[in-house]
């Protein structure tokens, strides 16, 4: 028992960490209380992963949840992307009447469902968490519900959400049908015979639906530029990077072996049985993900476009499958998940300074002259999106691009350059309109624009600035390198 | 690590660092920006401890010979690798030391002259990151890392031709400089290709040892190639026109870049490759050629400028010319002494210019300012470099006076004084090609063109001297009081002013003529010490007269050079610049109004490049650019707009058809998976 708790252990500690600031909301405390103690909470839970991480896979609770390398690894990711929304957002919300303790709270519900999600071994254990993720995210993403674009956000989640859950549960009958089990191993260890049978196929792609939900991949990514216009700009962050984190590390482990075994049985080596519908869907997310964020006119928007695209991206991991394609997954992961949340934040932090009503693009004008520093931290985010080397975002494009080629797949590649191409010209434009553009409305502003960052966004600016440069060349620099680390997970 | 590593390391890192710490830290923070001097003296320690660096490495290298330092793999590419490298021998090190040694005083020097300039944090990195990229490019080991430092000091000099970049006419210098340079960088690149395709390394030592391999037309290209690459980084004829322009950056840049050190590099590449070059008489031959035209053009020229960096400008740009002469007439020795003499009396002269633009400076703002307004408005646009306002300096700044004397006589070639010796050398050269087999008679012809233009060196800058130091200030005139501003340069201007005076006098006697002692002993003599160190890198044609000719161009060049001070003196001594110059221009006629209008070269690239270009660029190429192009990016931009509008209907707070496109996507994933696989990728 005491083993299964350990593993199970950065769980725990988020979840008992939202028990307690739900306590302390009902006793109204201070934010100077909340904050805090969710940050020690995170902290733990981040210590706990990273330790795990460097320990081998292991499984507990009667084979139902997984720990150890992979799995910690990406909690330590989903953790981390905690610790900075949370940072951010008790400086962004500050004052505001939805900044009540219970933020703090759902973000610590959300990362226990996500932690829950990334160590299922169990199709059971895995919807739970999936679910228990994506109740708080709701709530979160509707937090500002006297506002339309808040309650728009909140309810379209809500509703879209359910009908993708819906599918996920009804793949997850069929798989259940056909084989008699909900444990993976039982799934990727199933015989041809039952691999084979419409039965199964249809379970595994009503089982996809849900994942490209949660992901935002074209066509299932509607939902995802309102939602992240609405909610508040620090929370969006959070769910485009630590959410999807959760789901790309969960499926990989649940749909490469099945895939695997297919292809052992049909034709050696080469093709899985999710191949077509994931080449088709990474081709479709990154063109229109990038194409469409030209027309974009709200910097929420646009990230939120950019990460469908970046969605596309990730999926052609799950296209090659090769073990190269797996540690550029994870390293595109980690680098994804540092600039996003960067953007995020800046432009979490730009909206309160200068008091904007919106995030449109005409806000960020004239910026530029009265922030310079600040604008070069967003263009950082922005470049590293773009994937200029030397930044994370350059080299992570680059190690799945070279998976990709590597494995033979050089269309969906040149497909994936030319997308990437028209993308660079949509983050240009934002550091363009922040620099060089002329406008007033920054400058005739009420609030002091000098009022610089609090400690809390100069922890996290710093942390992802850092980040972002710093994983774009420690694969060139002597000591071991994230890459080396992420490789030994094979 | 070996010392001579960590040596090699220290004087080819610190000026980066330099630069790095320099620029960072005044980005960093506008109060630490206001400590200019502590700038300036990090700057300088920058380049003065490299300079001992070196000379450490120097006696490494004159007691066990040249080596290599290998910093590991620049490009590994298949068939060919370029590994980041740097050749310590007696060449590099002879420009190094030119390099830092001189650097190191143009440092100090400009500790005094920036220190009223707001951008002096900016001008000392942009210094130090200069140092760096010549410093790359006289190290390095290959064509590829030469080229970096090629590229890096081209991108110096842009930097601070344009350092005042308020002004238009500064920043289209430095756009000026910086194209004509593409130009030469162009043609240097197709060249590496070429010798990259043809011998597979650009490593010195492999290039050397197989030009054999090469055939004639190759080395006649590459030998071209290179030499229009030199031709723009050098300022040669037909590329020098952005030399006189570049004057518009501060005076020391001028001194230490478009005279001493980076104008020289298209030199140095071509005397790293004379081994190669030898094989080709006829690249020999073009290259005697433009540099004879381009020193006689610019020495015409600089007879009639009134601006005093112009003058100077034209006769480094002359000076340049005697170089490539001494090239072409395979006196690399000769080069290479000269770019050391020559960098020692022209870097003297700028810095004594700056030094008298300083003073004029100076004292008409000083004069100005007791001035009511509206009184003398004939006073508001005066030149402080324009010669026709100064004379009778010498009263009011005896240093630079005098050091400005010794440079006029050291680039006169008075001897002993520097500038003689290795002007005599080339000169002789070229007679002795000129005597020789292959095209002789114009060598001959050269070897003339190459004497009266020593006689007209002498001659304009005795007038330069004469107009600004002698006779009575003509400032007053313009701006009445204004002489009794006037006043000697601080002592970090005027330390490196004699410094450099001394140098001027003496560098010349690392390379005396060995014939003179041979011709009285009879024994070969090795007095010609610049000569026993480098000749294992320059590999110098042979001088095949009997010592009596050489001792009667010996005479020959004494004569042509007093000459031409005393003329010049007789001319200009007395301030009377005006009465001469007029008489000059009626004796001369139109001749000496192409000198004045520089043979109209600027207007020629005006009419025969500059506005075809924009013809093209206005009637063809955009409206290609708009309607083709800008078609297609519209087409685009309408479509994703169009879709985006389409998108944004479906989007009018509709669920229902989110869910439609859900439903879609099931359908078509369902679809997909019961085809099964239809796409693969490996085989």
């Amino acid at each position: 028992m005491t083993t299964d708790l350990l593993a199970f252990l950065p769980g725990l500690l988020t979840a008992i960490g939202g028990l307690v600031i739900m306590i302390l909301g009902a006793f109204r405390a201070k934010k100077q209380v909340v904050v805090p103690s969710t940050l020690l909470f995170l902290l733990g839970a981040f210590g706990v992963a990273i330790w795990q991480a460097s320990m081998p896979t292991s499984v507990a609770f009667s084979d139902m949840v997984r720990s150890g390398s992979f799995a910690s690894f990406l909690i330590a990711i989903i953790v981390f992307a905690g610790i900075v929304t949370t940072l951010v957002n008790q400086e962004v919300m500050q004052g505001r009447r939805a900044h009540s303790p219970e933020v703090y709270a759902m973000i610590l519900f959300a990362i226990t469902g996500m932690i829950t999600f990334v160590s299922s071994n169990h199709l059971l254990l895995l919807f739970v968490g999936l679910e228990t993720m994506s109740i708080a995210l709701y709530v979160l993403a509707g937090l500002y519900k006297n506002e339309r674009h808040g309650v728009e956000a909140g309810l379209k989640y809500f509703i879209l959400g359910a009908f993708a859950s819906g599918f996920l549960l009804y793949g997850m009958s069929f798989v259940y049908g056909a084989t008699g089990s909900l444990h993976f191993q039982a799934l990727a260890l199933a015989s041809p015979e039952v691999t084979q049978t419409l039965f199964f196929r249809a379970g595994i792609g009503l089982m996809l639906v849900g994942f490209f939900f949660k992901v935002s991949a074209v066509p299932f990514h509607m939902w995802t530029p309102d939602v992240y216009q609405g909610s508040p700009t620090a929370i969006s962050g959070f769910m485009s990077t630590a959410s999807k984190v959760a789901a790309f590390g969960a499926f990989w482990v649940l749909l490469t072996p099945i895939s695997f075994s297919v292809d052992a049985s049909t034709q050696a080596g080469s093709g899985s049985m999710a191949i077509s519908a994931l080449y088709w869907i990474s081709i479709l997310s990154m063109v229109v993900g990038n194409l469409t964020s030209i027309a974009q006119q709200d910097l929420k928007r646009i990230l939120g476009f950019s990460s469908i695209g970046h969605a596309g991206y990730l999926l052609m991991g799950f296209v090659v499958a090769t073990p190269q394609a797996f540690t550029a997954m994870l390293f595109y992961l980690v680098a994804y998940t540092l600039m996003n949340l960067g953007a995020f934040a800046m432009i979490a932090h730009f909206e309160r300074t200068f008091g904007w009503t919106d995030a449109s693009m005409d806000q960020l004008k004239g910026v530029g002259r009265i922030a310079p520093r600040r604008v070069a931290l967003l263009s950082l985010f922005m470049l590293s999106l773009a994937g200029f080397p030397p930044l994370a975002g350059f080299f992570g494009k680059y190690l799945v691009f070279s998976a990709a080629i590597e494995a033979g797949f050089v269309t969906l590649t040149v497909v994936a350059i030319l997308s990437a191409i028209v993308g660079a010209f949509v983050y240009l434009r934002v550091i363009g309109q922040a620099y060089f553009e002329q406008g007033e409305s920054a400058e005739s502003q009420s609030v002091d624009p000098q009022k610089g960052m609090g400690w809390g966004m100069v922890i996290a600016a710093s942390l992802l600035a850092a980040g972002t440069i710093h994983f774009g060349i420690d694969a060139l620099m002597p000591w071991p390198s994230l890459l080396d680390w992420v490789n030994g997970f094979m | 690590m070996s010392y001579t590593t960590l040596f090699a390391l220290v004087l080819l890192g610190l000026p980066a660092v330099g630069a790095l710490t320099l620029g960072v830290g005044g980005l960093s923070n506008a109060s630490l920006r206001q400590k200019r001097t502590t700038f300036g003296v990090l700057a300088t320690a920058a380049v003065y401890i490299p300079f001992l660096a070196t000379l450490y490495l120097g006696w490494n290298v004159f007691q066990s010979g040249a080596f290599t330092v290998n910093f590991g793999t620049f490009i590994d590419a298949g068939r060919w690798s370029v590994d980041l490298a740097y050749l310590i021998d007696p060449l590099s090190i002879t420009m190094a030391l030119v390099i830092t040694g001189i650097g190191t005083l143009i440092h100090i020097y400009s500790i005094g002259y920036m220190s009223h300039d707001q951008g002096a944090w900016r001008f000392f990195a942009y210094l130090n990151l200069f140092i760096f990229a010549m410093l790359q490019l006289v190290m390095a080991d290959n064509l590829l890392v030469l080229f970096i430092g090629w590229e890096g000091v081209g991108l110096a000099s842009y930097l601070l031709i344009g350092f005042w970049f308020k002004k238009r006419t500064n920043t289209n210098a430095a756009n000026k400089a910086f194209i004509f340079n593409r130009i030469g960088d162009f043609a240097f690149l197709v060249a590496m290709f070429l010798l990259l395709q043809e011998v597979g390394t650009l490593q010195f030592s492999g290039l050397l040892e197989n030009v054999g391999m090469m055939s004639q037309d190759t080395l006649f290209w590459v030998g071209l190639l290179v030499l229009i690459g030199a031709t723009g980084k050098s300022a040669q004829f037909p590329l020098f026109v952005w030399l006189p322009d570049a004057m518009a950056g501060p005076t020391p840049v001028s001194a230490l870049i478009h005279a001493a050190t980076m104008v020289t590099s298209g030199l140095y590449l071509i005397t790293r490759l004379s081994p190669m070059f030898v094989l080709s008489p006829e690249v020999m031959m073009i290259m005697a050629v433009i540099g004879a035209l381009t020193a006689f053009i610019a020495a015409t020229i600089a007879l009639t400028e009134y601006d005093i960096k112009k003058v100077l400008a034209y006769s480094t740009v002359s000076q340049l010319g005697f170089m490539f002469l001494a090239l072409g007439s395979g006196a690399f020795v000769a080069a290479i002494f000269h770019v050391v003499t020559h960098a020692f009396f022209k870097a003297l002269l700028f810095l004594g210019s700056g030094s008298v633009i300083h003073n004029m400076e100076h004292a008409i703002e000083k004069t100005r300012g007791k001035i009511k307004v509206g009184e003398n408005d004939g006073a508001t646009d005066l030149d402080p470099q324009d010669i026709r306002l100064m004379g009778g300096l010498r009263h009011s700044m005896p240093i630079t006076f005098r050091t400005f004397w010794i440079g006029t006589l050291a680039i006169a070639g008075i001897p002993p004084l520097a500038g003689f010796f290795s002007k005599d050398e080339i000169l002789m050269h070229t007679f002795s090609m000129g005597v020789g087999e292959f095209a002789g008679p114009l060598y001959m012809v050269l070897w003339a063109v190459g004497m009266g233009t020593a006689f007209l060196t002498a001659f304009y800058m005795v007038r330069l001297t004469a107009t600004t130091f002698h006779g009575e200030s003509r400032l007053d005139a313009a701006l009445p009081g204004a002489s009794s501003a006037f006043h000697e340069s601080p002592r970090t201007m005027t330390f490196p002013l004699w410094k450099l005076a001394i140098g001027s006098i003496i560098i010349g006697w690392i390379g005396l003529p060995n014939f003179v002692v041979e011709s009285l002993t009879g024994q070969e003599a090795h007095i010609h010490l610049l000569k026993e160190w480098i000749y294992a890198q320059a590999a110098d044609l042979k001088v095949t007269l009997s010592y009596a000719t050489e001792w009667a161009l010996l005479a020959g060049s004494i004569v042509v050079a007093t000459m031409g001070v005393f003329v010049g003196w007789r001319s200009y001594g007395n301030g009377q610049w005006e009465q001469t110059d007029n008489m000059l221009q009626a004796r001369f006629g139109e001749l000496y109004n192409t000198f004045r209008e520089r043979y109209l070269l600027d207007e020629f690239y005006e009419k025969v490049v500059g506005e075809p270009v924009q013809w093209i660029s206005k009637n063809i190429l955009e409206p290609v650019d708009r309607i083709g192009i800008g078609g297609i990016v519209a087409f685009f931009g309408a479509t994703t707009r169009v879709s985006g509008g389409v998108l944004r209907i479906l989007q009018a707070g509709l669920i229902t058809n989110y869910a439609v496109f859900i439903l879609l996507g099931v359908l078509f994933v369902l679809a997909m998976m019961i085809l099964g696989p239809v796409v693969g990728g490996t085989p």
